[in-house]
């Protein structure tokens, strides 16, 4: 049975949208929620849904949420593993076609691309700016077309989980830098095209300076990846 | 050239740095390897006054008019090395706070996991235990 990963930082309103429409698109999923430290109701909301909730005593950010949900996932050996956002933003229906591309053996990590689908979504455009920019490096290094580097939406085989489960993850924003570490270390990824859609309510992570921090942090940590492989200095791929 | 009452001044606040770094030190509220780069800017600080004319040819001789420019400049460099052992400092720590908050987040779940089977398999000669593990700082 394959794993559905939900990491939530105070989305206890979007949640109650988010699990049934998740359960219904993907029914045969195991459901955890990564409450990342929220000071809303959202581990008592996904629990009465009847997901299994994992608590994070502190807010670690996005990647250390999804980093535990990995590590959730190998412990308990799942094969594998769908992330998806629990704000709204990923249209449930897209698991199955993520996870296929794993499944069928083309790719060990799927990346749902808002770009390759439908464009119903915006964006502030710092950010924009930056995601056109991050994508056209991964895509020249990779030799492989990548339109949306920055996407959360993804499916993982048990090599890229216990790839990232324990090391290799950053902890704050996980994307671009990401699918880099993983080209370097020897995994196959694809795209696949997915829906996005506008949050359903809260607050979003990309607001206000945060795009500016963001394009700054991830054009660092794409730089950082990119020197590691020239001075082998790159993790690599261990065989299950 | 310096004036014999700021050299006091200077060698009082030195002795006063590499006491208290040495009496925390002592009480164990520093580590040692934190101890060193601040004992070294109070031995700076004590040897000052006597170091302070060959400073100022040192100064002269590589080029700076204005000496103290000279002490201020290491003094910068120093606290930038003080500073920097801080930062890598914080940068392990966080990424040792990061595997704690995920094994803590796990750990309770699969106790709370082992006490709900526990209960559900109806232990009747025991009273059902309620432990909310993971719950208890959400009010």
């Amino acid at each position: 049975m394959p794993l559905l990963i939900l990491p939530a930082h105070n989305e206890a309103s979007n949640l109650s949208r988010v699990i049934p429409e998740a359960r219904a698109a993907a029914p045969g999923y195991d459901l955890v929620v990564i409450d990342d430290g929220s000071r809303d109701a959202t581990a008592a909301v996904a629990a009465s849904l009847g997901a299994e909730v994992v608590t994070l005593p502190a807010n670690l950010g996005y990647g250390g949420a999804v980093q535990t949900g990995f590590r959730y996932a190998v412990e308990r050996g799942y094969d594998l593993a769908v992330v998806m956002d629990s704000d709204g933003q990923h249209d449930p229906a897209g698991i199955h076609l993520l996870a296929e591309a794993v499944l069928g053996g083309q790719a060990d990590v799927a990346v749902g691309s808002r770009f390759h689908g439908r464009m119903d979504y915006h964006q502030p455009w710092v950010k924009r700016v930056g995601m056109r920019l991050f994508a056209w490096t991964v895509s020249r290094i990779t030799q492989r077309e990548v339109t949306d580097p920055t996407s959360g939406f993804q499916a993982l085989n048990r090599d890229a989980l216990r790839f990232f489960a324990y090391d290799n993850y950053p902890v704050d924003y996980p994307d671009a830098d990401t699918l880099l570490v993983l080209h370097y270390a020897g995994f196959r990824v694809v795209e696949a095209p997915v829906t996005m859609r506008e949050r359903l309510g809260g607050v979003s992570m990309h607001s206000g300076w945060k795009p500016i921090y963001y394009v700054f942090k991830m054009w660092l940590a794409i730089s950082m990846v990119v020197l590691r492989a020239q001075t082998r200095l790159s993790a690599k791929r261990t065989g299950a | 050239m310096m004036q014999p009452l700021p050299r006091l001044l200077v060698f009082m606040l030195g002795l006063t740095v590499l006491l208290l770094v040495i009496n925390l030190v002592r009480k164990r509220q520093l580590q040692e390897r934190y101890a060193i780069l601040w004992l070294l800017a109070g031995l700076a600080l004590t040897l000052a006054p006597v170091f302070i004319p060959w400073l100022d040819r040192l100064a002269f001789s590589i080029g700076i008019e204005y000496p103290p420019a000279l002490l201020l400049l290491l003094a910068v460099v120093g606290l930038l090395l003080l500073i920097f052992q801080l930062s890598l400092t914080i940068s392990r720590n966080e990424d040792r706070i990061k595997v704690l908050t995920q094994e803590l987040a796990l750990l309770s779940h699969a106790v709370a996991a082992c006490q709900r089977t526990a209960n559900e398999a109806g232990d009747s000669t025991r009273p059902a235990q309620e432990v909310p593990i993971g719950e208890q700082d959400h009010d």
